[in-house]
């Protein structure tokens, strides 16, 4: 039966001297390390692993920045039978100690950054927990130091997978229905959810974007996102599957970008709006030609407001681009093909091969051409669940409501909580969260349809747009702006753009700006903290 | 003009922004990697190019903000010394 690592295994049969993954520090400092060695490190790893009783089914979690060893631990903790997750390395204690709990983890492998984050803590984490640390290359005194500090508090190993010369043994089988993988969502509002994805799933994801990306072992891939997030782990598993060459690169500066795509021969690019909208900041001759370049491109996480997407596109040249559209919980509901772009652009394209994307009107029936609705996801890139948080599951993962009550086998489905709509071609348009949606005047109001044409006007970069409580109308529509660098608008010239072409309840109350945005790790705006500081 | 201390200045700069963006309060040696190592994301540089800027009157344009320059106390405090002559 397939999965990732028994194709890692035939990719490690075909091409054992080829470059696995390149680690980009700088134009003078790269490490290269083989498809053989990487499955040797793994391996003695995973023996490792299971000599100090690790069992299959536990969670091993890796909490490091995106280098070679990141990878080596992923595939370790896999062939060692159980399951993986990262945490990202901006995470603080308080976040790390709060998974390591949800996930009963006693193995956490470690890097030089993340005792910089756990030797400062005042915070230890829980003496249940032994740390494998791999140090990489650079250990410099402060690092010696803090992993001093460490051990008073923590059980510490060293770097267990270079040197230790097991025999290497048998791994355990792959069951199809277990986890492989957690991913925890770096929520916008409260505690991070563990997202859990099993083997059959975690192939079929991989499978998804080798296909419409034609993933070969030519391609070089570009890896910007962190592998705590679905994409850039996709990303990772697509090249591991295939024997594409992976670059890891910790920078989205665009000059490092460039630098990269033309000194490596960069083919495929996974980002998100962030990186995209920073190139277009930049954007000059020679990276149109770089990017020109590149085979394909993608807009994860999320969506790239119209006219920075054409810009994009006309920036980008030959490069194909593919807007793709899913959670976390669903990894891919549908993926907007380059060819679909002159005719579909403000679409997120049509659903991905082997899932339905459903739209439930109010009234819970599906929904008619182009009328609104909750998005609800079916069949491949479904989640197992929320890791240890039953009451959650249920709430997204719900029997589906189309089909009858009395058919013999119950079927079941992902409420997005996304709302959106699906055109007589069938292509989906997002409009907003769920629980996002602004009632005005008696008018129901998607934040999307406004800040739409807020990007569109010149000097707009980007914006956020919210409901704040009103007693006379249910919510006044108000507005953050993040002017492009060095551009200027004041809040009656841009009132004025919207009242000319949005009807009256849609032109926001009151328009502020901001020289910058709140994050995710993946680059995404934090909308509710943007909404708590301006509602205040 | 003469490059003593260019190096502290740097240090301190960068200790600082690195508390306010990270809520770290670490001991920075000169080939600690920043960036690489994931202790400043690529967007919060900006905040630092704007402080260095104005401490050393240097003009920074994009095309000079790569990881060869910015990613190590020590690359930032070379790049300052070729700019400052």
């Amino acid at each position: 039966m397939e999965n990732v690592l028994a194709q890692f295994s035939q990719v490690v049969g075909k091409f054992p001297d080829r470059i696995a993954i390149t680690h980009y520090a700088s134009r003078d400092q790269k490490t290269d390390i083989t498809f053989s060695e990487l499955d040797q490190r793994a391996s003695r790893c995973a023996d490792y692993l299971q000599r100090s009783g690790v069992h299959p089914g536990d969670l091993v979690g890796v909490y490091m920045h995106r280098h070679i060893e990141h990878v080596v631990a992923t595939l370790a903790i896999l062939k060692s039978g159980a399951a993986a997750y990262s945490i990202n390395i901006r995470a603080m204690v308080p976040q790390v100690n709060y998974i390591l709990g949800v996930s009963r983890t006693k193995f956490l492998f470690i890097d030089n950054t993340a005792l910089l984050t756990l030797g400062t803590s005042e915070e230890i984490l829980p003496d249940t927990i032994e740390l494998v640390h791999c140090a990489g290359a650079k250990m410099n005194p402060v690092h010696e130091q803090l992993l001093e500090k460490i051990r008073t508090s923590a059980h510490v190993q060293t770097h267990p997978c270079a040197e230790v010369h097991f025999p290497v043994g048998t791994h355990c089988p792959v069951v199809n229905h277990d986890t492989a993988l957690v991913l925890f969502t770096s929520g916008s509002t409260g505690l991070p959810k563990g997202v859990m994805i099993s083997h059959q799933d975690l192939i079929n994801r991989a499978l998804t974007e080798c296909r419409y990306f034609s993933i070969t072992a030519e391609d070089c891939l570009l890896s910007l996102l962190p592998f705590s997030f679905d994409v850039g782990c996709n990303q990772m598993f697509t090249a591991l599957m295939t024997g594409a060459r992976l670059l890891i690169l910790n920078s989205w500066l665009p000059g490092d970008i460039c630098s990269v795509i033309n000194t490596c021969r960069v083919t495929g690019i996974s980002g998100v709006p962030a990186i995209w909208t920073g190139m277009l900041d930049a954007a000059d001759e020679s990276m149109a030609k770089a990017l020109s370049a590149v085979r394909y491109i993608t807009v994860s996480g999320g969506d790239l407001p119209l006219p920075q997407l054409e810009r994009l596109q006309r920036l980008a040249g030959a490069a194909r681009i593919f807007k793709t559209y899913g959670q976390t919980e669903t990894f891919r509901s549908s993926i907007l093909q380059p060819e679909e772009y002159d005719k579909k652009m403000a679409s997120v394209g049509r659903p991905v091969r082997g899932t339905e994307v459903i739209i439930l009107n109010k009234k819970g029936m599906r929904a008619t051409a182009n009328e609104a609705g909750e998005i609800i996801h079916r069949g491949d890139g479904m989640m197992l669940g929320y890791l240890a948080d039953v009451p959650a599951t249920r709430k997204k993962i719900r029997k589906n409501p189309l089909r009858n009550a009395d058919a013999l086998t119950p079927q079941f489905v992902v409420y997005t909580g996304d709302i959106g709509k699906i055109d007589e071609d069938g292509y989906l348009y997002i409009l907003g969260r769920k629980d996002k949606m602004i009632k005005t005047s008696g008018y129901r109001v998607y934040p999307r349809e406004i800040t739409d044409r807020v990007t569109a006007y010149p000097a707009v970069k980007e914006a956020v747009v919210f409901g704040v409580a009103d007693e006379k109308i249910g919510k006044r529509i108000h507005c953050v702006i993040q002017l492009k660098p060095e551009a200027a608008a004041t809040e009656q010239e841009i009132r004025h753009y919207l009242a000319a072409r949005l009807p009256s309840y849609m032109v926001p109350a009151k328009i502020y700006f901001t020289d910058s945005f709140p994050r995710t790790e993946s680059g995404k705006i934090k909308n509710s903290e943007v909404e708590k500081a301006y509602n205040a | 003009m003469a490059h003593d201390g260019v190096e502290e200045k740097v240090t301190s700069i960068i200790a600082t922004a690195v508390k306010e963006m990270t809520g770290l309060a670490i001991e920075l040696t000169s080939d600690q990697s920043l960036i690489d190592s994931g202790i400043l994301d690529s967007l919060s540089i900006v905040n630092v190019i704007k402080c260095l800027q104005s401490e050393f009157s240097i003009d920074i344009s994009a095309g000079d903000i790569t990881l060869e320059n910015f990613d190590t106390i020590g690359s930032i405090t070379q790049f300052i010394k070729i700019r400052t002559g």
